[in-house]
């Protein structure tokens, strides 16, 4: 009983801050409608890395290459003249036809030799891009077509998206954190050879994982590009988002569910503060802090906050 | 082919490189059989247990397990056909607790089983191996002993036809081998199939049938245990030729 209340209780709270999120974006000014858009997007890219890195073990610094597979795929998609909605499913998609198509090779790399992979990866596909021209628009990127709704009206349609994806992405997380699925996925992260010998397609089961990672992320890059309107490779396959991502899931905790939301929302809102405030030596502050995370919370924020928790209840069942 | 039969080694080899880590062994186990796999160090145990369970690939020769050719097949079907295994150096799924370690070998194992089975199975299988007490703790926060109890906990949770049993003993108290032996020999009742590669000898002779002997890869006997454990060529695997040399002499002298 106790635990189904709990049960509710946490769903309860959920839903409101959900509902407060969505909310937010009717009494918003522009300026902080921005920054909590670039929250939002974060909270997918960094829930999306969560899956292959937190969850499956896999030390992904290549994201950015489904980000800008996403941002490429949406914007020749919308160009095309498809409605917004197909080309963001079209582009969630892709990024995990990529991932499926990437994955058995890749995967089968191991620690740091995949992370080098996966930036290869994510500098291959950029060449590519550049290289190929046409409908890539080569190095002169690509102009979409100017939405005709109001600036306002504009941004919050992208907040929402935003959210969406946010949103969606969080519950594949919760979803991994409990379900058959995610078991699979978190015991060929301990053991590989002790998943085999349960039973379990280790294979499978990370390509899987990537394939969910790879569709969040491209999906974000999609509404990054419908959002800023123009994209070129180097702000598309920008190696610093995947970097940027890393820090906000070292920040909040790797294998969490609440870790990734609290590490983006943290970063971002602290790197614009930062940056209004201290100008040319932001990136020196910002590297003060992440210093300062590495050194006193080495398994992100979400651990001391469990344990404060836990000790609160402790103490209230003393009491 | 033999269906009698719940494990059949024809010519198993397996190479690394230049490295021969086991050479043309041939063996099998009867359904409801316990067999020893002994040797010194280095014999190739582990590595014809890993082959077994495919986690290495044979360089030559056949497995098959129920009359089943398996040679080929990828380990994680293995549970499908009735085969588990635990591991020498264990292999805890570090993050998550006993309960789950256990369920997850329950839910994987068979096809279908939901998680909420999988977890009552786990809790029963727990309670057999007297890890109930601690089925929330993680691995890392019980003892040695505790953690060979899961690795053989997560095996019992697959149901297997044939179980391979890889040092189980190995780091464990009188107590506790008693305890392991005793289980066993229960599996052994309910007609499990069972291989044991272990060191101690107690347990090797308290609960095997038969006992297979390897040395620098090469089978070298294979026979009931006191056969087996007298045999010469046994003894002097273990304890070097002068030991034997040395009996020999001695047996002479009491005679003459």
């Amino acid at each position: 009983m106790t635990h189904k209340i709990k049960r509710y209780g946490a769903a309860l709270l959920w839903a409101v801050a959900a509902a407060l999120t969505i909310a937010a974006c009717f009494w918003l000014d522009n300026y902080w409608l921005r920054i909590w858009t670039s929250v939002l997007m974060y909270v997918a890219i960094t829930q999306g890395l969560n899956v292959i890195v937190g969850f499956a073990g896999y030390h992904s610094f290549g994201n950015a290459a489904f980000f800008g597979t996403g941002a490429y795929g949406a914007a020749m998609l919308i160009t095309a003249g498809w409605p917004l909605w197909a080309a963001l499913l079209g582009t969630t998609a892709g990024g995990a036809l990529l991932a499926l198509l990437l994955g058995p090779p890749l995967l089968r790399l191991k620690g740091h030799y995949f992370a080098i992979a996966t930036v290869a990866l994510n500098a291959a596909l950029a060449e590519l891009i550049l290289n190929v021209g046409g409908w890539t628009g080569g190095a002169q990127g690509i102009s979409l077509p100017m939405s005709d709704m109001s600036p306002i009206a504009l941004y919050r349609q992208v907040y929402l998206l935003m959210f969406g994806g946010a949103a969606a992405a969080t519950l594949i997380v919760f979803w991994l954190s409990r379900s058959r699925f995610g078991y699979a996925v978190r015991a060929s992260k301990d053991s590989e050879d002790g998943a085999k010998a349960m039973g379990i397609n280790t294979t499978a089961v990370r390509v899987a994982a990537w394939m969910l990672s790879g569709a969040v992320t491209a999906y974000a890059g999609g509404v990054w590009a419908y959002w800023i309107n123009f994209i070129e490779v180097g702000s598309a396959f920008d190696v610093s988002l995947s970097v940027k991502a890393y820090i906000m899931l070292l920040m909040g905790g790797m294998g969490s569910v609440v870790g990734p939301i609290l590490g983006a929302a943290f970063f971002e809102v602290l790197a614009t503060l930062v940056w209004s405030k201290f100008g040319a030596l932001h990136n020196l502050m910002l590297g003060v802090l992440v210093c300062a995370v590495v050194l006193f919370v080495p398994r992100g924020v979400i651990i001391p906050m469990r344990r404060y928790f836990a000790r609160r209840k402790s103490v209230g069942r003393a009491v | 082919m033999n269906p009698s039969h719940s494990l059949e080694l024809e010519g198993a080899t397996v190479r690394f490189g230049g490295v021969v880590a086991v050479s043309n062994v041939s063996m099998s186990v009867g359904v409801g059989e316990v067999v020893g796999l002994i040797g010194p160090n280095g014999a190739g145990k582990t590595t014809l247990l890993n082959s077994i369970s495919r986690l290495v690939p044979l360089s030559g020769g056949t497995v098959r397990v129920f009359g089943e050719n398996i040679t080929r097949m990828a380990p994680y079907t293995l549970p499908r056909h009735g085969v588990a295994r635990t591991f020498q150096v264990v292999q805890p799924f570090a993050n998550l607790t006993l309960r789950e370690n256990v369920a997850i070998a329950a839910m994987f194992s068979s096809r279908s089983l939901p998680k909420r089975e999988a977890m009552e199975r786990a809790d029963a299988v727990l309670a057999r191996t007297r890890l109930t007490q601690k089925a929330q703790m993680l691995p890392a926060e019980v003892t040695l002993a505790d953690r060979k109890r899961l690795e053989v906990s997560r095996a019992l949770a697959m149901t297997p036809k044939l179980l391979l049993l890889d040092e189980v003993m190995a780091g464990l108290n009188y107590t506790e081998i008693d305890a392991m032996i005793h289980l066993i020999r229960e599996l052994q009742r309910e007609g499990t199939s069972i291989v044991v590669v272990e060191h101690v000898m107690k347990a090797i002779i308290a609960v095997c049938d038969r006992i297979v002997v390897l040395q620098s890869g090469k089978k070298i006997a294979d026979g009931s245990p006191t056969g087996v454990l007298s045999d010469p060529t046994v003894v002097a695997a273990y304890l070097g030729q002068r030991y034997v040399d040395r009996q020999n002499a001695a047996a002479a002298g009491v005679t003459s």
